[in-house]
């Protein structure tokens, strides 16, 4: 199995919907929002992608679709790396979390630091910042030293200021 | 010792409250383990057998309660801070905090939107250590100025 043979499948399928491209010696597949979980679905159950490695976001502030949400998957039987790329407008797209259970942490880190929502998953809390923090220090438009948000809430009841 | 030697039976020795206790407190220092970052690397190097902090008498403690110093070794966040604060206020009187490393001191290179920016916003600190991360020697310096510290207290009028 190579990966000209699984993009095959996929053109015949989803046909203008999806597209590719292999770059730095890495398989990028590139499918449209509406169709990418059925063809993340096709991957897991057809062509042996078991391994969800890891899930990414990245921040486009100057595009259109503001934001990709990129799935790094790993087929341990086929020995394949791909990464799926899809672009997505308003910061929703459906979880992934049915299919692999590891992307129930992986999409609530991204949900975190970038705000992006997944739509159907079990538990889409904060991971990694505490609660009460408000906003979505990936994103380019965050101040990174903006500290305001220290005296907000005091969640032990200790007292503590904060003055620098 | 003047007029009160040699007055007192043999087994029994003359000295001031403050020289005894402080003797005792200096000579078994037991600093609770609060390593946050790599600052706790250089730390468990010390405590290990190249520098062996036992020979001092300082033995870490895995419990506030049972402690007398704090070593704060590593970034503090906003979100680790409160923890921070609370392990503090169980260790029981008298009580130290050695601030270890930039991150500890100042906030260091994070000047960012999670880190606090020197853990004396949070706890009062006795000794500030520079570095990043300090050399174990500059802990142990820190320690040994510590019992030096100690030493010259006053019981009475703390």
């Amino acid at each position: 199995m190579e990966f000209e043979n699984i993009y095959t499948f996929l053109e015949n399928k989803y046909g203008e919907n999806v597209n590719k491209k292999i770059e730095y010696g890495c398989n990028f597949i590139m499918p449209e929002v509406n169709i990418s979980k059925d063809l993340l679905n096709d991957l897991y159950k057809k062509f042996d992608f078991s391994y969800l490695v890891d899930i990414v976001g990245v921040h486009w502030p100057k595009r259109d679709k503001k934001f990709d949400v990129i799935y790094n998957l790993y087929s341990i039987g086929n020995r394949i790396r791909a990464f799926v790329k899809v672009a997505i407008i308003d910061e929703k797209i459906e979880t992934v979390s049915d299919i692999w259970k590891s992307a129930i942490f992986l999409e609530r880190e991204q949900y975190d630091l970038l705000g992006i929502e997944f739509k159907g998953h079990p538990d889409l809390r904060r991971i990694l910042l505490p609660d009460y923090f408000k906003k979505h220090p990936l994103r380019k438009d965050f101040d990174l030293k903006d500290r305001s948000w220290f005296n907000d809430v005091d969640e032990q009841g200790l007292g503590i200021k904060y003055s620098k | 010792m003047g007029l009160i030697e040699h007055k007192f039976s043999e087994n029994i020795l003359t000295t001031k409250v403050d020289g005894l206790i402080n003797w005792a407190r200096s000579s078994s220092l037991w600093p609770v383990t609060f390593g946050l970052a790599c600052c706790a690397i250089e730390m468990m190097c010390l405590g290990a057998s190249k520098y062996d902090l036992d020979r001092f008498g300082i033995i870490f403690r895995a419990s506030p309660r049972q402690s007398d110093a704090m070593i704060v070794a590593g970034t503090v966040t906003r979100k680790m801070a409160p923890v921070l604060r609370k392990v503090y206020e169980q260790m029981p009187d008298p009580k130290w905090v050695i601030a270890m490393g930039s991150c500890a001191v100042s906030g260091g290179i994070f000047d960012t939107y999670s880190t606090v920016q020197g853990v004396d916003e949070v706890v009062p600190v006795d000794f500030y250590i520079p570095g990043c991360p300090p050399r174990p020697e500059a802990l142990l310096d820190a320690l040994l100025k510590l019992k030096d510290k100690i030493k010259e207290d006053n019981i009475i009028r703390r």
